[in-house]
């Protein structure tokens, strides 16, 4: 009897948030994330797709036979995979002073993709859908569930990309860490000092944050300009951070090859977090203020 | 419910859309706007919702200004030019998560809005496979589901046969008799006639002419 009284009173303070949260216009937010994650069921799927694709030809570069000779024959593992998604692209030196920079479709295809799958809310909420606009209180509350949405929109990308990297480490039976000698090797990424769990920091939890900072600030550019517009600006961003190496360029901090962590003098990872963090704060902010004054027609 | 406009203008492109516009609007009424084309019918309605911020003067209902405390009228339903569903989702399915937004009203509200408007809440058929007529129906029971103060309906009548005219008057009346203020645009004069209590006559953005009704249709 003790036990019970103390089991349903331990439910007590999660209940009573549920509430404030559901109070509070939780059940706003829900359905306006459902709603906008349902739209993008396709473009999940498209991402899915490319993943497996980018995953599978990982797996093919092991059977090269000039790796094979170097480390043996090494299945990559779930680390390998994401470091493989996102460790992007550098100078490769052909001379003293010649250089080219190899485009990496893998790391550009997740950026166009994750853009994708919260670019267009703008064109759907903005025009014609007046009856999901004017279910809220006000345009703030509008602006911010928005936003929010876009946050777990994202989220839930990568929380597929992990799990498909997951996968393929188990099936492959490389395991869920990383390989050294691989990553060094096939992927250019000397991993050698650092661990597991900073790795995964790195390939998820950082390039979450970069990827909602950007995701936020082209939602707050097409309030302006228009979805089409501010998709193009962004991936106009992307693309050039991918050839020039500054680090107001974003995308300089969403490839691994590019960082301190991996290769001296090169861009800093926590001036990046900031240079995120900054970039989300005030897109919300600035998309607060364009909202405020924009007319819906 | 009371609605009051005053001195509304706005500006679009420098080119001002709606000129001081001057309304006082009350519930359980029909207000019915009569105009061509671009003369800023639509523009109204718009801003009637808190959809368009004005360049000159406020919109008040009951008691608070559009824009300040609230950006839209508390219990509104819509109909403007073409309704916006998921086109994957059946018409039962769009209707819900609409509803599930606001969570005023559950599955069977949406169901009876459905039925309401003719159609069949159970029917499999997604949005894309609907006709012109069908799509239409839906925005109406969306604007009409959540029993909304203020309806406002642009062009109701568009795209429907003969029967579906005369549910629109039904639902109409229906509404009046509830005490919602309704506001309707259409082209027909004869139907407009017949619908509304009031009419509000708009040219070039300015409102010309506000008389009531002689020969009321609706009891």
């Amino acid at each position: 009897m003790h036990s019970d009284i103390t089991c349903s009173r331990a439910w007590i303070p999660v209940l009573s948030k549920k509430r404030f949260f559901m109070n509070y216009g939780g059940h706003k937010l829900m359905s306006l994330i459902k709603r906008v994650n349902l739209e993008r069921k396709f473009r999940f799927i498209l991402l899915i797709l490319f993943v497996t694709l980018s995953n599978f030809s990982l797996i093919r570069i092991t059977k090269l036979t000039f790796i094979t000779e170097k480390i043996g024959f090494i299945q990559p593992g779930m680390l390998d995979f994401l470091v493989n998604l996102c460790k992007g692209t550098t100078e490769v030196k052909i001379s003293k002073d010649t250089f080219y920079i190899p485009v990496d479709p893998g790391f550009m295809g997740i950026q166009f993709l994750v853009l994708l799958l919260v670019s267009d809310i703008s064109s759907l909420k903005l025009r014609g859908n007046e009856h999901v606009f004017l279910k809220f209180k006000n345009r703030y509350e509008w602006w911010i569930s928005r936003c929010i949405s876009i946050i777990v929109t994202v989220v839930l990308s990568y929380f597929l990309i992990v799990l498909e990297c997951l996968l393929f480490g188990l099936i492959s039976g490389g395991g869920l860490g990383v390989h050294d000698a691989f990553s060094t090797y096939s992927l250019g990424v000397r991993t050698w000092n650092m661990h597991g769990e900073e790795l995964f920091f790195i390939t998820v939890v950082f390039q979450i944050v970069f990827a909602v900072s950007i995701c936020l600030f082209q939602n707050m550019l097409s309030l302006i300009t228009g979805p089409v517009l501010s998709v193009a600006a962004v991936m106009a961003m992307e693309i050039s951070s991918v050839f020039i190496k500054n680090k107001w360029l974003f995308g300089n901090y969403q490839m691994l090859l590019r960082l301190n962590k991996f290769v001296g003098s090169r861009v800093s990872l926590s001036f990046g977090l900031i240079l995120a963090v900054v970039l989300a704060v005030s897109s919300v902010f600035f998309g607060c203020v364009c909202v405020r004054k924009r007319d819906i027609y | 419910m009371k609605i009051i406009i005053e001195n509304y203008s706005k500006t679009l492109n420098q080119s001002e859309v709606l000129k001081n516009v001057n309304l006082t609007l009350s519930g359980g009424k029909i207000y019915g706007l009569k105009g061509k084309n671009g003369s800023g019918k639509t523009m109204l309605m718009r801003a009637i919702c808190g959809l368009i911020v004005p360049t000159k003067g406020s919109v008040q209902i009951d008691d608070y200004v559009l824009g300040e405390k609230k950006s839209f009228p508390d219990s509104v339903g819509l109909l403007l030019e073409n309704p916006a569903f998921l086109k994957n989702y059946t018409g039962y399915k769009n209707l819900k998560m609409l509803a599930d937004i606001q969570k005023k009203v559950g599955e069977k509200e949406v169901r009876e809005a459905i039925q309401r408007v003719g159609l069949d809440p159970d029917d499999k058929r997604t949005y894309r496979k609907y006709s012109l007529g069908m799509k239409q129906r839906l925005g109406i029971a969306a604007a009409i589901m959540e029993h909304p103060k203020l309806l406002i309906l642009d062009e109701p009548i568009n795209a429907l046969d003969e029967a579906g005219a005369k549910l629109v008057r039904d639902i109409l009346s229906e509404e009046k008799s509830r005490g919602a203020l309704c506001i309707i645009a259409c082209h027909d004069t004869e139907e407009l006639n017949y619908l509304s209590d009031e009419i509000i006559e708009i040219s070039d953005g300015e409102i010309k002419k506000t008389y009531e009704n002689e020969k009321v249709g609706l009891a």
